[in-house]
């Protein structure tokens, strides 16, 4: 590969083990970066630890969390990528065909009848049914990107309103509105690690598609004539990069709620920056999206500990101008992103 | 223990005394809500009285109120140990009905917030009592129809909750009464705290709130419960910094490591209208929690808040209750010291 994509790497690569390691390290309680790895290291090998206290701070809540957390951002940045190559617009992100609507109403139904340990699963199989109706739909009137986007938008109308009725009704609820809010603004809820372990099975499910189907994604950029004229199948490369997309999308939401920024401009950024087809592109995403909202989410619970800001809020605060400072003017138009 | 405490004997000379002495029992006291005659006030006339309400409004009442809507709790409770029972003409929805009301006393609103202000009016009540939160959905309509409310502030300390009850007295011309009370809680909050004086602080974890998992919310300074659980001989932690009800993160309740964790959100100890009570169980299942002192030495208690930790005629015995499940060994002494 060039010169500039190793530097990319690189510096993805840099940038994710930082936000490790101020993961671990920040918090109410500071802890020396060798503490904590020790820490971890104790606890994997069945030790018993010399401080139980900071051993269960790092251990059992600040490592989970950073896994999951990663993982969340990673699979949204992939996913945004992959879409917004084989969409063929800048404005595509990981929800825009209705996955953060289906996850929407499955977590919501599942908190309006009053259980926690089945928001997840029904958030995952809300988006991907979601999506498959976008798809179904979209087939039906055409097939082509600006159709599958058109019936996203639909689809997402659809389940917004639907959730708008579900929020109105939790708070007649045993739990009220409050859990279903918090869900909505995006942040990880303490996860088990059979999640977690799911969501990077997910990823690296991604990442080896991008590497396997990247060529033929990259024809699809070219236009239906050109990719066709290439014997790259379109319809069949959208259809399968769409489900693709989903499934990441839903291990996401379903592990950490509805979290924005990430998957929309994480990929604009990288793109414009590390102009590249999909088989670069999404793996460098995954790791600075998976780094950007891991240092996001430290953020969001060490700016006003022991209060914890919703993550989804602090990414799009902090996200949105940072993105908006990097790719103003030529880098957008050279990109032809 | 009922709620109906021995008072003093009300011979006819301590009532006289007393009215004849209130004006400057009262005049000496400060504080919210107090009712401050003006200074030409007429000697053992309790009407009309000028009584100050919440943020500083001031309420007339020309006279003694014979048809009395009262709405919450915290308001109900005390004019119930004022003897008002039989001048309360409303409830709402959710206070309980005092000793010496009517059982069928017609409840004109409160669940979802929505009060019905026409039945209110419809009862031509001479004062409606009533407490912050309910101006936009209640207060405005019944002034405009010209019925007068009192709108008092929700007591956020032990002083506050002693203010609330002698502003009660005032506007229901029961100020002696309420004098009496408040001076017998006062008492006997005094009691309970010196008992846990000499015992060495427990750090404690008080949780009001977990229905979102990941942020439960606990007390902070400018809070009652805060109050009490100094006043008991407790350290609160995590001392988290904004306001009386702050949020905090399982991170920073293990890193202070309480010695007893309180929860006033517990199954089979909240009301019915309560959103999100967990089982005290699963407060040792969260992540990191097992290294906590208080799950592993089992101290772990589920505790009674809506009766006992308001501001009201019971808060000694909800004092005597913290002193007991944090220094179980002077429980019984605190009991015996709230009943005095």
């Amino acid at each position: 590969m060039t010169g500039s994509r190793a530097a990319a790497i690189a510096v993805a690569v840099a940038a994710v083990l930082a936000a490790f390691a101020a993961a671990l390290t920040l918090g109410t309680r500071d802890v020396p970066f060798a503490a904590a790895l020790g820490a971890i290291v104790a606890a994997t090998l069945g030790q018993e630890p010399s401080d139980p206290a900071t051993s269960a701070i790092v251990v059992d809540l600040r490592l989970p969390r950073a896994a999951g957390m990663f993982a969340v951002g990673a699979l949204l940045a992939a996913a945004g990528t992959l879409l917004q190559l084989v969409l063929a617009t800048p404005l595509a992100d990981p929800y825009v065909l209705g996955a953060s609507g289906g996850a929407g109403v499955g977590a919501l139904l599942a908190l309006w009848a009053g259980t926690s340990t089945l928001v997840a699963p029904a958030a995952f199989a809300g988006a991907l049914a979601a999506t498959a109706l976008t798809l179904s739909v979209g087939r039906s009137i055409g097939g082509g990107p600006v159709h599958l986007l058109l019936s996203g938008l639909c689809v997402s109308a659809l389940t917004g309103a639907a959730m708008g009725m579900l929020l109105l009704g939790s708070t007649a609820t045993s739990r009220g509105a409050a859990p279903a809010l918090a869900w909505l603004l995006g942040g990880v809820v303490p996860s088990s690690w059979p999640a977690i372990v799911t969501a990077w099975g997910a990823l690296g499910l991604l990442v080896l598609a991008a590497l396997l189907l990247g060529v033929r994604v990259d024809a699809l950029t070219l236009g239906d004539a050109d990719a066709a004229a290439l014997g790259v199948p379109a319809g069949r490369v959208l259809g399968l990069v769409v489900a693709l997309a989903a499934l990441a999308t839903a291990a996401a939401v379903s592990l950490a709620g509805l979290v924005g920024f990430v998957g929309a401009l994480v990929p604009i950024a990288v793109r414009a920056l590390v102009p590249s087809g999909a088989r670069s592109a999404v793996p460098i995403a995954a790791l600075v999206g998976g780094a950007a909202l891991l240092a996001i989410d430290t953020c969001a619970r060490t700016l006003l500990a022991p209060l914890e800001l919703p993550t989804g809020v602090v990414a799009a605060c902090i996200g949105a101008p940072a993105v908006l400072f990097l790719v103003r003017g030529e880098a957008v138009t050279r990109a032809r992103i | 223990m009922s709620m109906r405490r021995t008072c003093l004997p009300r011979t006819r000379t301590a009532l006289v005394a007393l009215f004849t002495a209130s004006p400057l029992l009262l005049a000496g006291c400060g504080g919210d809500g107090d009712a401050a005659p003006p200074a030409s006030t007429r000697q053992a006339d309790a009407f009309p009285v000028d009584v100050r309400g919440a943020g500083d409004s001031r309420l007339e009442i020309e006279e003694r109120p014979e048809r009395i809507v009262a709405l919450f709790d915290v308001n109900v409770a005390v004019l119930d140990e004022l003897d008002v029972d039989d001048r309360i003409v409303a409830l709402d929805d959710f206070a309980a009905v005092p000793d010496g009301s009517d059982a069928d006393l017609p409840r004109i609103g409160g669940d979802g917030f929505r009060f019905d202000a026409e039945a209110v009016v419809a009862l031509e009540p001479d004062l409606v009592v009533t407490s912050t939160g309910t101006e936009a959905v209640l207060d405005e309509q019944l002034r405009a129809a010209g019925v007068p409310v009192l709108s008092l502030e929700y007591p956020d300390s032990v002083e506050a909750t002693l203010d609330h009850v002698r502003t009660l007295g005032a506007a229901t011309g029961t100020r002696p009464a309420a004098e009496e009370l408040a001076a017998g809680l006062e008492e006997q909050v005094d009691a309970v705290a010196e008992v846990a004086d000499d015992a060495e602080p427990v750090r404690t974890y008080y949780e009001t709130d977990a229905s979102v998992a990941g942020k439960p919310f606990t007390v902070g300074e400018g809070s009652l419960v805060h109050e009490l659980l100094e006043l008991a001989g407790a350290t609160p932690v995590p001392a988290a910094g904004s306001g009386p009800a702050p949020q905090v993160s399982y991170e920073a309740i293990v890193d202070a490591a309480p010695q007893v964790i309180l929860l006033a959100n517990a199954v089979g100890h909240v009301g019915p209208n309560f959103l999100g009570a967990i089982e005290p169980g699963s407060v040792a299942k969260r992540p990191g929690f097992a290294t906590v002192p208080a799950v592993a030495d089992d101290r772990v208690h589920a505790v009674d808040a809506d009766e006992l930790l308001v501001p009201g005629p019971r808060i000694a015995d909800g004092l005597a209750q913290l002193v007991g499940l944090l220094h179980p060994q002077l429980a019984r002494e605190a009991e015996a010291a709230a009943g005095t």
